[in-house]
């Protein structure tokens, strides 16, 4: 009993200590970040556009890279604060949330968008700006790697007597067997990050996310290649930090 | 004025003293050498050791003085004591103290004394050292100097000498202690031998000390429990300092006794030092329990013997297995649902009820009452006689003995029935009833009867053969004697009455045949065997005997005198023959009737004699020869009886009488007689004795005994078997009863008689139980029935009935009460505290208690006959169980885990002991496993596996994140650096400030990377600490500052007096970021201010962070530092609260603090500490 106890507390002290590491990262390295990208956009005005393309792309190159950094940084803040902030429960009309996450990606082009809903009630009292921020991402991510010129992204949301489960899926590259177990880990993106531009941290708030509301999130290969991303989201929602 | 001259410590000093033990010693080489020296260096003829007690000084030592002691108070050495130094006395006649002291006007005429106190280490002067002279002088300091010295020689010699003391003392008291030791005490050398051992060893061992001293310890352990104890002593080589063991050991008597060995070796020699204790007796103790334990369950599920408990209102508690079997009920349908009067007869309970009331004098209800009401009032077993009801509706006759169950203090909480079936014991009993109807049967037809007759009361008593020779219907006995004596031939009655007077008289026995006439006319020839009885003073107060129809004998006889034409007619009627033998001629004469019993045609008289010799049964032939040669040497009558045997084996009994007849000269020449075929009468008597005999046998095979008592005539009769139970020679009548009271046990000879009063009272039955007190002392417990016998006025003229010897029987339920009792209360400890089971032999279950039925959720029923194991699907015929069985087939206990399926499928843990029980033949009979439900421990283990696993992964995600965070965010920033790094290499004419930009602009990606490095030491602290370096705290504060605080709108003052400490930078640059943040996020006045300030304490540097915003409530300084909390709403400010938390946390664990010192509106300190001395 007593080392039980203490694996208990170890097991808190350790939580803690990845919400410290965290908060530390995003909070503290903020300030040299922000003047990195001020100092950054001093120098473009002070050199003008009169240079060599070779230095002009460098710098190009070198503003990219802040970008990234910050963009970065700023995921590791989403990160932080994924439990944290925008935790009010208000009641949402479910079909609605997804048009509006679908509304809210940019370039829809040659998108099709195939919703099927299997639900009681449209509407429930939920976590609403978590589950739209994990719809998002999800369908974001299935935009963003697409690789095809026609792009199909299914939504499907079927009610069950505890929770919904949450299925979206695309045709697009998929994921590689021998990678999928790290999708979820923070920074890492499938493809190098110059392919496309991409922090690589949107899988992981999703997961954190699903997690702190009790649910669980799974990758399967889709059946015509592609990915599914598929899951549940408890109706009863207990705070799981 | 007399001064005092007790030392302050006196009484301490008296103890010092005496713990030397030195006063009234002998003179001693040492000492005397130091005041020889004394003397011859001072130059003064007398020196002495001298040593004060409460009255004297005495010395130890002396120098030119006869004594050998002197009174204290007249000493000069009582002076001496008083001080540390030298006392010296250089004219005593001119000394006011001294001038008139005994010793100085008398002998020895002190004139000058001086002496050095003998001061031991703890400053008690005990004595002194002093020199003595009769003339006056001084000393020399050089002589002073020297008698101090020699004096603290004394003491050295003293010290030695007490220590020497000491230590004979303590070894004194160590060798006592171990030769008056119980426990074998020891030493062994290295080489394995005994090398002291004390006395202990030849009480407990027999063994004298030398039979032992030198011989190796190991010939004397128990073959069996060498390799044991060679594994024990091996140890000692791996270092341990103590071992213990128990091996068994042999005696010099030959037996071993179990000894207990604690056995530390000396570290210097390597001798065992060992110590051993018998625990034979408790180990014999122990298994005796055990033994006992085995027993109490054996009985307590002994079939024989139906035990059932119950409780006050007769419910029943406990059902044992005999009482299954024998009731035919199960244990669970009648266990607090019955209650035990419904295995009783109704009409007996309600006549049981009736004789209760009478014999207790009180009502007794007919209920469960009756049942137990004896053994409630008198707390004794109640024994009686029931007829059990089965439950399918059938009875068995038993003996049931009811017991009070009290508890501790001494309150009946309910009842303990035994019974026995006795359906045997009563078959026995009806045999003896059976064997009596075949006595008289066996008397009518030998055609003999018996009587009694008392003289006071003229009362005559018959038995039915009497009566039937009589041709009489029976008669009360103070009437039969008119009837009996009018049957009687009026001239025969006077002979018999001379005779009985006679018979008074002389107390002879007697034989007498006389006549009856009959109403009819008929007469009968009676013949009658008679002997008197006595009473204790031996006066004769009455007879007995018995008599037999000799009519039809008598008649043949007188036909024979009478008429010889009538003979042969009357002989073959009456089955008589006679011969006459002509010993001149040898010729052989028979008569017809002699012919017809023998079953021979007429033959001539010379064949017939070798004839007749050939029907006679050979083994009889004998008797014949024998009585012809007795009769020819005597020339007396003869009477004998022998065999005739046919060729078809038939057999008759024949009789004979002879007589020799004579010459005139009185010679012998022949002989004559009669026979007679008496196989009818032989074979009536062959059934008596064997009806008797059958009698005897079967009273003495059932420990039963018969007795039959006449209240007229107090005449006592018994059966052998009453007699072989009463273990007495047969004893005549008037003896009997005296002998009879005497056995019985005194407590119970007045209750009996009182049975037996109230029995003839009332003419019921008789059912009591009694003891014997046997001379030996031993006692016996003795079930009697009784009747009265009841003539036909209704009066009760006798009492007879049967004893049964139920000692062992008794003295078995006295047992099984006891026992019972225990194993009830062991049964009961042991049913509180585990899971109990028992299977026999094969793994069938033969009993479960409640516990295990709980925990197995299956009832006792299906569980019962089941294999234990079966419906385990995980260790069905598996190796565990197989393991398992081995050991407790072996006989082994076995221990450990298990894991069972209950009967709803769910599995639980218990921690089992097995133990087997053996049999004679050391062949487990039975297993008894007592368990504990360990489910609940075996969960919480998993949870903790599972905690474990838990934070072991989160520890590696932890790693993992960490450094996947690190590395990311290196990467783009790596590329900033070597771009610009770039962009200046392309640029070698770059404008000043757009240079200053980059170099600006790489500083910040060092710093950041150096911040991002530091994060993640940081995060794992614990793990690896930071080194600390010195750092100059002031640029640090201002390099924060600079990059955190606006230019505009804030003051900041950094004090001079921050010192450069050396500290795990990262960790200061975390404090210092998060708290000076802090005070910008949360400023709201037109210009913040900010200070910085530092306090040197003690031990501890204090840093305060200082502004002048909003401040913080009281009740928030604790809560600002939990996780997560923040004073206003979350969103209003981007803050988590997190910062502070992490802050706090580094300080505590460098071991300093952090609080808050603010109030509403006027600012906010926070002060934090931190050790100088980091450890």
């Amino acid at each position: 009993m007593e080392s039980e106890k203490k694996c208990q507390e170890e097991l808190t002290a350790l939580k803690k200590e990845y919400e410290d590491f965290v908060y530390i990262v995003s909070h503290d390295i903020k300030t040299p970040m922000r003047a990195i990208v001020n100092i950054a956009t001093w120098i473009e005005d002070d050199l003008g556009t009169n240079i060599d393309q070779d230095i002009l792309d460098n710098f190009t190159l070198l503003k990219n890279r802040v970008g990234r950094l910050e963009n970065m940084m700023n995921a590791l803040l989403e990160l932080s604060h994924a439990n944290r902030t925008k935790m009010e429960l208000f009641e949402v009309s479910i079909p609605k949330l997804v048009n509006d996450c679908i509304a809210m990606l940019g370039d829809k082009t040659n998108i099709e968008f195939h919703t099927s809903y299997n639900l009681i009630d449209e509407k429930c009292i939920t976590l609403g700006k978590k589950l739209e921020k994990v719809i998002y991402s999800l369908l974001d991510n299935a935009v963003r790697f697409h690789d095809k010129e026609k792009k199909n992204v299914s939504i499907e949301i079927v009610e069950n007597k505890t929770d919904y489960e949450i299925v979206i899926g695309d045709d697009g590259p998929g994921i590689p067997e021998e990678v999928k177990d790290k999708i979820f880990s923070i920074f890492y993106t499938v493809n190098s990050k110059d392919v496309v531009d991409s922090t690589g941290a949107g899988l992981t708030i999703c997961e954190k996310i699903i997690k702190m509301v009790g649910g669980t999130i799974e990758y399967t290969p889709g059946l015509n290649g592609g990915s599914v991303f598929k899951f549940n989201w408890p109706k009863a929602i207990t705070i799981n930090n | 004025m007399k001064k005092s001259i007790l030392p302050l410590n006196e009484s301490e000093r008296l103890k010092a003293l005496a713990s030397y033990s030195i006063m009234d010693s002998l003179p001693e080489e040492e000492y005397d050498s130091i005041t020889q020296l004394a003397s011859y260096i001072c130059g003064t003829p007398i020196a002495l050791i001298s040593l004060l007690d409460e009255k004297r000084q005495w010395f130890k030592s002396s120098v030119g003085l006869g004594a050998s002691e002197t009174a204290r108070d007249i000493s000069f050495c009582q002076y001496t004591i008083m001080g540390d130094e030298v006392y010296e006395v250089n004219n005593a006649t001119e000394n006011k103290i001294f001038a008139n002291n005994p010793l100085v006007t008398g002998n020895p005429d002190i004139q000058f004394y001086a002496g050095a106190p003998l001061q031991d280490a703890n400053g008690f002067n005990l004595g002194s050292l002093c020199v003595i002279d009769t003339k006056p002088r001084i000393l020399s300091n050089e002589q002073k100097t020297a008698l101090k010295l020699l004096a603290n020689q004394v003491i050295l010699l003293l010290d030695l000498r007490k220590k020497n003391v000491d230590l004979k003392n303590t070894q004194l008291e160590f060798k006592n202690f171990i030769e008056l030791s119980k426990d074998l005490v020891c030493i062994a050398n290295v080489d394995g031998t005994f090398h002291k051992v004390n006395p202990a060893f030849t009480i407990v061992l027999g063994y004298t000390k030398e039979e032992l001293e030198g011989r190796p310890f190991v010939d004397f352990i128990h073959p069996e429990d060498l390799d044991k104890t060679y594994k024990e002593v091996e140890k000692l080589a791996l270092g341990h300092k103590k071992i213990s063991f128990e091996n068994r050991y042999l005696c010099k008597n030959g037996a071993y006794i179990l000894l207990s060995w604690n056995t530390s070796p000396d570290p210097e020699t390597g001798n065992l030092y060992c110590i051993a204790r018998d625990i034979t007796f408790e180990r014999e103790q122990q298994e005796s329990v055990v033994q006992t334990k085995n027993e109490l369950t054996a009985i307590l599920n002994a079939s024989e013997f139906s035990i059932i408990a119950t409780d006050l209102d007769g419910t029943v508690k406990q059902f044992n297995k005999g009482a299954e079997n024998l009731l035919g009920y199960q244990a669970d349908e009648v266990v607090g649902k019955a209650t035990a009067a419904i295995f009783h007869v109704v009409n007996e309970v309600v006549k049981r009820s009736q004789e209760l009331s009478e014999e207790l004098g009180e009502l007794v209800e007919p209920g469960f009452e009756v049942l137990f009401i004896k053994a409630r009032k008198f707390g004794i077993a109640d024994t009686h006689e029931w007829t059990y009801l089965r439950k399918d509706g059938t009875t068995f006759p038993i003996l049931l003995s009811i017991t009070a169950i009290k508890n501790s203090v001494g309150e009946i909480t309910g009842y303990l029935g035994i019974a026995k079936d006795i359906s045997k014991d009563k078959e026995a009993e009806q045999n003896l009833i059976n064997s009596n109807i075949l006595l008289d049967e066996s008397q009518r037809i030998a055609k003999i009867g018996s009587w009694k007759y008392d003289i006071n009361t003229n009362n005559l008593v018959w038995s039915k053969g009497h009566y039937t020779i009589f041709e009489l219907d029976e008669l009360p006995e103070n009437k039969l004697n008119d009837a009996y004596r009018s049957r009687i031939y009026p001239q025969d009655l006077i002979i018999l009455d001379e005779l009985s007077e006679n018979v008074i008289k002389t107390g002879e026995n007697f034989k007498i045949s006389y006549r009856i006439v009959l109403p009819d006319g008929r007469t009968k020839q009676i013949v009658e065997i008679g002997q008197p009885f006595k009473n204790r003073r031996g006066d004769v107060i009455g007879m007995q005997g018995t008599i037999q129809d000799v009519t039809n004998e008598k008649r043949i006889e007188q036909n024979l005198r009478n008429a010889n034409k009538l003979l042969d007619e009357s002989q073959r009627i009456a089955k008589i023959g006679s011969w006459k033998y002509d010993l001149v001629t040898s010729d052989l004469i028979w008569s017809k009737g002699h012919y017809q019993i023998f079953e021979l045609e007429e033959l001539p008289s010379d064949q017939l004699n070798a004839v007749s010799r050939l029907r006679i049964h050979p083994d009889d032939l004998s008797i014949l020869d024998e009585s012809d040669k007795i009769m020819m040497e005597t020339g007396n009558d003869f009477k004998i009886s022998y065999r005739v045997l046919f060729p078809d084996n038939r057999i008759k009994q024949i009789i004979e009488i002879g007589q020799p007849y004579k010459n005139e000269k009185g010679e012998i020449i022949g002989m004559q007689g009669t026979i007679q075929d008496v196989t009818k009468e032989k074979e009536a008597e062959l059934n008596l004795i064997n009806s008797n005999k059958l009698l005897d046998e079967s009273q003495s095979m059932a420990k039963i005994g018969s007795w039959k008592f006449d209240l007229i005539t107090r005449h006592l009769r018994w059966s052998k078997g009453h007699y072989q139970i009463y273990d007495l020679e047969e004893l005549p009548s008037d003896q009997l009863l005296i002998a009879y009271r005497d056995r019985i046990h005194p407590d119970d000879l007045l209750i009996l008689d009182n049975i037996i009063a109230n029995a003839l009272d009332t003419g019921t039955d008789l059912h009591y139980n009694y003891r014997l007190l046997l001379p030996d002392g031993s006692l016996k417990y003795i079930l009697g029935i009784g009747k009265v016998n009841i003539n036909d006025q209704g009066e009760v003229i006798g009492i007879q009935g049967t004893i049964q010897d139920i000692t062992e029987k008794t003295l078995a339920e006295q047992i099984i009460i006891e026992k019972a009792k225990e194993i009830n209360d062991i049964r009961s400890a042991l049913d509180e505290s585990s899971i109990v089971t028992i299977t026999d032999h094969k793994g069938v279950i033969t009993f479960v208690n409640d516990k295990f039925c709980s925990i197995s959720k299956y009832s006792r029923e299906e569980l019962m006959g089941q294999y234990h194991y079966l419906d385990n699907p995980h260790y069905k015929l598996n190796k565990f169980i197989k393991n398992i069985w081995t050991t407790i087939g072996n006989g082994r206990n076995w221990q450990g885990e298990i894991l069972n399926v209950a009967k709803d499928g769910s599995f639980y843990w218990v921690y089992s002991t097995i133990v087997p029980f053996l049999d004679k033949k050391g062949k487990p009979y039975q297993y008894i496993a007592i368990s504990s439900d360990i489910t609940d421990q075996k969960k919480a283990q998993k949870t903790l596996n599972n905690a474990l696993t838990d934070v072991e992964k989160k520890n590696r995600e932890l790693d993992q994140f960490a450094y996947v965070v690190s590395h990311d965010l290196k990467a783009p920033l790596r590329a900033i650096n070597n771009l610009s790094e770039w962009i200046m290499e392309d640029m070698p004419e770059m404008p000043a400030d757009v240079s200053a930009n980059f170099g600006l602009l790489r500083g910040r990606v060092m710093r950041m990377e150096n911040l991002i490095n530091g994060v993640l030491d940081y995060s794992r602290i614990g793990k690896t600490s930071i080194e600390g370096q010195l750092t100059d705290l002031k640029k640090m504060l201002q390099q924060i500052v600079e990059t955190i605080v606006p230019t505009e709108g804030y003051e900041v003052y950094i004090a001079d007096t921050i010192p450069e400490i050396k500290i795990a930078r990262i960790l200061f640059e975390q404090i210092f970021a998060n708290l000076i943040s802090n005070a910008v996020k949360y400023n709201d006045k037109p210009i913040g201010k900010i200070e910085c300030l530092y306090k040197s304490l003690p031990n501890f540097h204090q840093f305060t962070i200082k502004d002048n915003g909003p401040g913080i409530a009281e009740e928030y300084h604790e809560k600002v530092f939990k996780v997560f909390q923040t004073i206003e709403a979350r969103d209003k400010k981007e803050s988590t609260g997190v910062g502070l938390s992490i802050v706090q946390k580094i300080i505590e664990e460098m071991g300093g603090t952090i609080h808050i010192e603010s109030e509403e509106d006027k600012g906010a300190s926070f002060i934090f500490t931190i050790p100088k001395n980091k450890k």
